[in-house]
């Protein structure tokens, strides 16, 4: 009946840690490259003597700094609130609904508009914009009905 | 649905913030309820009736429409 799949309250400030870690970390630090054991591996060019599974492959910043602003995201999204009542469930269904098409339409477009290798970056994307419209939906919400009707 | 919740919060001179405590909900939750925004669980609405000590129908009234 109360299951549900939220972290603790505490996780959201985390959550905000390792968000902003992982952006300004990415900014100030953006070409550190280390070798990384791979489950798939291709070169640009499928040089097929480097290419295949389980090689050793070159990763960079960018690899940290996507995990940790994912998991950053998932905190900040998906941490109860103070009084995480069946209202702020409500709410919280709704808004990652919301962000679900917000997102499908933004997907579609971009896929329609953009061609070439700059769509490399939409795919790359697309999960993060997901998040973050749940996340400024979210609070939008909770916001509207935190005011007024306090006599 | 139609609530009365406002009139029965200002007999016992609750404000949402005191309901909401009392009910163990956010003060969103109230203001929503009371807009009608949102309809309560079950739960929700005896637990109020509860605290006004009415019955849930005293608080929460059918209308044509639902």
């Amino acid at each position: 009946m109360n299951k549900n799949y939220l972290f603790p309250h505490r996780f959201r400030i985390v959550g905000w840690v390792l968000a902003i870690v992982a952006v300004v970390g990415y900014l100030w630090l953006p070409e550190i490259h280390f070798k990384m054991p791979s489950l798939y591996f291709n070169t640009f060019f499928d040089d097929e003597n480097e290419s295949g599974f389980f090689r050793m492959a070159t990763a960079n910043s960018l690899s940290i700094a996507m995990i940790l602003l994912t998991i950053g995201l998932l905190f900040i999204g998906f941490s109860k609130e103070k009084v995480e009542d069946e209202f702020v469930q409500y709410l919280r269904a709704q808004s990652l609904i919301w962000a679900t098409y917000v997102t499908a339409i933004l997907f579609i477009a971009t896929t329609l508009l953009i061609y070439g290798i700059a769509y490399i970056y939409v795919p790359f994307l697309v999960f993060y914009v997901f998040l973050i419209l749940f996340i400024i939906k979210f609070r939008i919400e909770l916001h509207r009905f935190n005011k007024g009707g306090a006599q | 649905m139609k609530n009365r919740l406002k009139v029965a919060r200002a007999e016992m001179d609750l404000t949402q913030e005191d309901l909401a405590k009392r009910i163990g909900v956010s003060r969103q939750s109230i203001n929503a309820i009371e807009s009608g925004r949102y309809v309560p669980s079950t739960v929700l609405a005896l637990k109020m009736a509860q605290v006004f000590g009415k019955s849930v129908e005293e608080i929460f009234i059918l209308e044509e429409t639902d």
